[in-house]
């Protein structure tokens, strides 16, 4: 579906990110690679390094945190926030959702929405959708999206596929109204019949954890994983953003009259360089205008990595004078939308370690 | 060309044995990172670009079916 929204600015974005770092060469007895593909991995898919919480550590620390420095700098007063909508695949409880959590230990007023979606790698566009959407109403002036995953905790330590490189972080976007802004352009589509491409098959109501849930087994490929872990068909994955991604973003252009020369950048989901090199390839995108390499530092965060480039590629002086942005997330559904949009005059973009 | 492709496949999963007389079915024993690693090895040692939407499992099926995609590829 095509979207169009208008009266919506980024006000700021704040990254968290877990000052725990973790190496692929200190992990790589784990896995079954030959000291030949360790080193072409490294190179090749950004296998090196990647932040991750410590045991106990909760998606709702990491945004507290965040938010509390924001508080704390002026940059933001959680009083304004009409809404505080929270984007995790993992809460910290299946009942109640994470955005009450992180109300109450912030102490929010009472006048305001909470709101959590469970999305992954294409939730920064189907947050900020959300809050886009909510800020055409007239209520809502002032919304926190809150972007934040801490899927290490549920990956099998035997996993190759995807253990080098899941990271932990959290991104609080502050977005409101606006009266002076171009339209924000985008497109969101949905595949729930690959639903399974991504996922983690025990935990909710259909296979409850047990002692049976935890039992690693291995596969032709030579991952190990368990019911309770994270579980990726790699090869589906793969398929589906080589073949829907370059088409998504054509699309954008197209139906907006858009020339994707006028792009000033391009921030993308991060799964890892290769892709994204291929996608860039594919779109006729020169590099310098697409980072793909923060995999390779911080590791994937799920639908936090979009703010996370942001953050960590540009500062509030690019935005200084208004960029077109092009974003675009996919993912777990499978799910796969984009975003295009005029950002400028951005009060923060900050970096934070805890 | 079907040599070389050998090389590269045996580089990445040495398990794998390949009949010279017969095709040799890769479908199922090559996984994403397999592929991913395939593809940046050929493109190097080939000297072909191969592009985002013609990484799909038809063109990595078998020995055989891979060997024609890159010599089309190659011309």
């Amino acid at each position: 579906m095509n979207l169009r929204f208008e009266g919506a600015r980024i006000v700021g974005i704040q990254l968290v990110l877990p000052r725990r770092e973790i190496t692929f060469d200190s992990e790589i007895d784990d896995y079954s690679f030959t000291p030949q593909q360790s080193a072409k991995l490294k190179q090749v898919m950004g296998y090196d390094r990647r932040r991750v919480v410590k045991d106990g550590v909760t998606s709702s620390d990491l945004v507290v945190e965040g938010i509390k420095a924001l508080r704390e700098s002026g940059q933001l007063d959680p009083e304004s926030l009409d809404a505080l909508i929270v984007v995790t695949q993992t809460p910290d409880y299946l009942i109640p959702g994470t955005s009450y959590i992180i109300h109450n230990k912030l102490g929010l007023h009472q006048d305001m929405l909470c709101l959590d979606i469970n999305q992954g790698c294409a939730g920064f566009i189907v947050g900020l959708t959300t809050a886009f959407s909510l800020l055409n109403q007239r209520g809502f002036k002032r919304v926190a999206l809150v972007n934040v995953d801490v899927v290490s905790r549920l990956v099998a330590e035997g996993d190759r596929n995807s253990r080098p490189i899941i990271g932990d972080a959290a991104a609080i976007t502050i977005v409101e109204s606006s009266h002076l802004t171009e339209p924000i352009y985008g497109n969101l589509k949905v595949d729930g019949a690959r639903w399974d491409a991504l996922m983690i098959p025990a935990g909710g109501m259909k296979i409850r954890p047990s002692a049976e849930t935890a039992v690693s087994v291995a596969d032709t490929n030579g991952n190990t994983r368990a019911l309770d872990n994270l579980i990726m068909k790699g090869d589906a994955v793969f398929n589906f953003v080589m073949q829907e991604v370059p088409s998504m973003i054509e699309a954008l252009m197209h139906d907006n009259n858009f020339d994707l020369s006028s792009v000033d950048s391009f921030l993308f989901h991060q799964p890892n360089p290769f892709m994204l090199r291929k996608l860039a390839s594919k779109l006729g995108v020169p590099l310098e205008k697409m980072p793909i390499d923060l995999v390779r530092k911080y590791g994937n965060s799920s639908g936090v990595t979009i703010p996370a480039v942001l953050c960590t590629e540009f500062d509030v002086s690019y935005f200084r004078d208004p960029k077109w942005i092009c974003m675009a997330g996919f993912g777990v559904g499978l799910t796969w939308g984009s975003l295009l949009m005029q950002i400028s005059d951005l009060s923060f973009v900050n970096v934070m370690e805890i | 060309m079907k040599n070389i492709l050998v090389e590269i496949i045996q580089s990445i999963r040495p398990e794998i044995q390949f009949d010279t007389d017969q095709d040799t079915d890769l479908f199922g024993l090559l996984d994403s990172l397999d592929i991913i690693l395939l593809v940046e090895e050929i493109e190097k040692q080939i000297g072909v670009c191969i592009d985002a939407d013609q990484i799909v499992p038809e063109n990595f099926a078998s020995l055989l079916t891979l060997e024609a995609f890159v010599s089309s590829q190659s011309k």
